[in-house]
């Protein structure tokens, strides 16, 4: 094929079309001299390796990230929350990266980030925080998806088995808004200083929106949460991760509660008789008689602040398949 | 751009338009295909409206968009000049006064465009409705929606926190376009349901909450499917009575669950009106956690105002027993694809 005349922008995109490189979306056909600016926002060699597939053998350097970020359009100082979000990927004890790529399920990759870097790499943790107009969160959470694609072989229909997919799974990276919450922040709870910044990322099913306007009682809202977690398309399973508007964290704040004491309050109360689950042909595994919660355990509840002042409206973003991991971002 | 400015060889500047447009605010966060003047003469031999049509206006706001911005937004996409008229009639849809095009997009909300595409169209331009329809892989699907959204950006001047008032947004609003897996349903299509011609190509936007999965892997039955999915469909978090449009949902139904109803013989009307009766639920359940309402208790309430207020479409890959729920924020509204 002959060299294109990438000076002309229209060409520069379309031979990145060609050479299948893309979610779909135009890509930015990656330089030399770009490629030096990442690799030394990373501080670390080439040809470290920086994701695992393990189920298929496969990996990925710093460099071949580095590229892909490139193309997701990236600037070069995003680049250390991609390590961390791919550390966190490649964690086989709890993730399960190629499993719930692969999975019929839909998973899509989130990365929440926590700590300063949040606004000093301007990451939305306000209003639109999941929706597009910010780069850091748009770019970010691509990079992802154009690894799975470009380096892992995740095409849809072969080795991704989506059913429906999700819009989640072209992006989806936002920071947790820290200064909205009645409680310490993710990274703190897992055991790291409010000081450093994190990654936490998760493999996801479709965020659901839980809306509420008219409700001012903690205890109300939470029991809204529990019965929205609990339909029959969705209970069982692993991790939720409560994502609450400002306005909702700031009514169940009110409680005086305890991170941990929401969680027991929400594991007690996502429950239904076995009996409703058996009524639509699932769950046979659980004996009549018994109740059937969303999560094993208060645990599996992971409770974040996200989104604008205004508006009565969280979500949940349960797990599919496998489990959230923080990392600390390294910045050289 | 000046001619000449890439003296240095391409090598080192290509990727300088693209830094140019993240800077000039084109973008949704994402990289651009800066346009050119040869391009969009590609894009407008596509149409036959005239370059200063208004093609979609919100009024409350007094902005209007013409065919030529849609189809300069089309091109930073990353559009191919024959998905405009897809576009086109997108955009044209979300100007009917049931869509409440303003509405959805300004409120906290975070309403995204879910648009359907049925008709010889979707081969033509090779649009996914199977495998990962709604997620990425796909040039059409990718690109289509996402005009749509720049052109709220950057025409019409809905940008988060602006006029988009979203309280978190969903990623949906990155781009959310499909067509319909005509092929794995026993039933006619969204658009002959909603009386465009056999055979003709159209395109149906919904302004929607954010869509959820609901998994059903062992039900064999009709009935245990749609049961599941009324629960899903009445969750208190998730019930909003009368909001935009009568609550109307969008059904997307995987393969797999489509079969159950195809082997069963149902039509559509009965799975609409099976599914709208699952969804019935006691008052009483909303009014114990404080939801106000002037409805006595003992009284059961639907999502909807009635089975017509359900849209069922088959969209997805053959393997796997989950199909998704979008719930309604204004709309539905069909229009067909000119030239098709």
């Amino acid at each position: 094929m002959a060299q294109p005349d990438l000076s002309d922008p229209v060409a520069a995109a379309e031979y990145g079309y060609e050479q299948g490189w893309t979610d779909g979306l135009p890509v930015v056909p990656p330089t030399a001299a770009r490629l030096d600016q990442f690799l030394a926002a990373a501080g670390r060699p080439a040809d470290d390796v920086a994701a695992t597939m393990t189920t298929i053998g496969r990996s990925c350097t710093v460099e071949t990230a580095a590229v892909n970020a490139i193309m997701a359009g990236c600037k070069p100082e995003y680049f250390p929350v991609v390590l961390a979000a791919l550390e966190g990927l490649s964690d086989d004890d709890r993730y399960n990266y190629y499993g719930s790529s692969a999975s019929t399920g839909s998973a899509a990759h989130l990365v929440l980030v926590n700590g300063p870097i949040r606004d000093e790499l301007e990451i939305n943790y306000q209003g639109n925080c999941y929706g597009p107009g910010f780069r850091a969160n748009a770019t970010i959470g691509r990079t992802i998806r154009l690894l799975n694609l470009n380096v892992f072989g995740m095409t849809p229909g072969v080795l991704d088995r989506s059913t429906q997919g999700q819009p989640a799974k072209y992006t989806l990276c936002f920071g947790e808004y820290e200064e909205a919450s009645p409680w310490e922040p993710l990274h703190v709870e897992r055991g790291f200083d409010a000081n450093t910044s994190t990654v936490t990322v998760l493999p996801c099913r479709q965020p659901g929106m839980v809306g509420l306007h008219d409700v001012g009682d903690p205890e109300q809202v939470l029991r809204v949460f529990a019965d929205t977690l609990t339909g029959l398309g969705l209970i069982g399973g692993g991790e939720t991760f409560i994502v609450f508007s400002p306005e909702h964290a700031g009514i169940v704040g009110k409680s005086g509660w305890s991170k941990q004491q929401v969680k027991e309050f929400l594991f007690e109360h996502a429950k239904r008789p076995a009996e409703d689950l058996h009524a639509v042909g699932i769950g046979e595994r659980a004996a009549a008689g018994t109740m059937v919660h969303r999560g094993q355990s208060p645990d599996d509840f992971v409770l974040i602040v996200a989104g604008g002042d205004a508006g009565g409206h969280s979500s949940y973003m349960p797990s599919w398949v496998g489990r959230s991991v923080t990392r600390p971002i390294r910045v050289p | 751009m000046a001619e000449g400015e890439h003296a240095a060889g391409p090598a080192a500047s290509f990727e300088r338009p693209f830094e140019q447009a993240f800077e000039a605010g084109w973008t949704d966060g994402l990289p651009v295909v800066p346009p050119t003047q040869a391009r969009l003469d590609e894009f407008m031999a596509q149409t036959s409206r005239a370059p200063d049509e208004i093609i979609t206006a919100m009024e409350p706001i007094g902005r209007a968009c013409t065919v030529e911005k849609a189809a300069l937004n089309s091109i930073l996409a990353g559009c191919l000049p024959q998905y405009l008229p897809v576009v086109l009639a997108a955009l044209q849809a979300l100007n009917d006064p049931s869509a409440m095009f303003h509405t959805h997009v300004a409120s906290t909300g975070g309403a995204a465009q879910l648009i359907v595409v049925n008709g010889p169209i979707r081969e033509r331009i090779g649009m996914n409705g199977g495998a990962n329809a709604f997620g990425p892989g796909n040039r059409a699907n990718a690109t289509i929606g996402r005009a749509v959204r720049l052109v709220i950006h950057n025409v019409l001047g809905m940008k988060p926190g602006l006029g988009d008032q979203s309280t978190q947004g969903q990623p949906g609003k990155y781009t959310l376009s499909f067509a319909e897996n005509e092929e794995a349903s026993p039933w006619e299509p969204l658009s002959v349901e909603r009386g465009i011609a056999e055979g003709s190509s159209a395109v149906t936007v919904m302004g929607i909450r954010p869509m959820q999965m609901m998994a059903n892997p062992t039900a064999r039955t009709p009935e245990q499917v749609l049961r599941t999915f009324g629960d899903d469909m009445m969750r208190i978090g998730t019930w909003a009575r009368g909001a935009g449009g009568g609550g109307h949902s969008a059904l997307i139904l995987c393969p797999e669950h489509t079969a159950i109803f195809a082997k069963a013989g149902w039509t559509k009307a009965q799975v609409k009106e099976f599914l709208y009766e699952s969804t019935a639920r006691l008052i009483d359940d909303f009014l114990d956690v404080g939801k106000e309402s002037d409805i006595e208790r003992g009284e059961r309430v639907h999502r909807g105002r009635g089975p017509d207020d359900i849209l069922l479409v088959v969209a997805g890959g053959e393997a796997g027993a989950f199909s998704s729920f979008a719930p309604n924020w204004g709309g539905p509204v069909t229009v067909a694809i000119e030239g098709e």
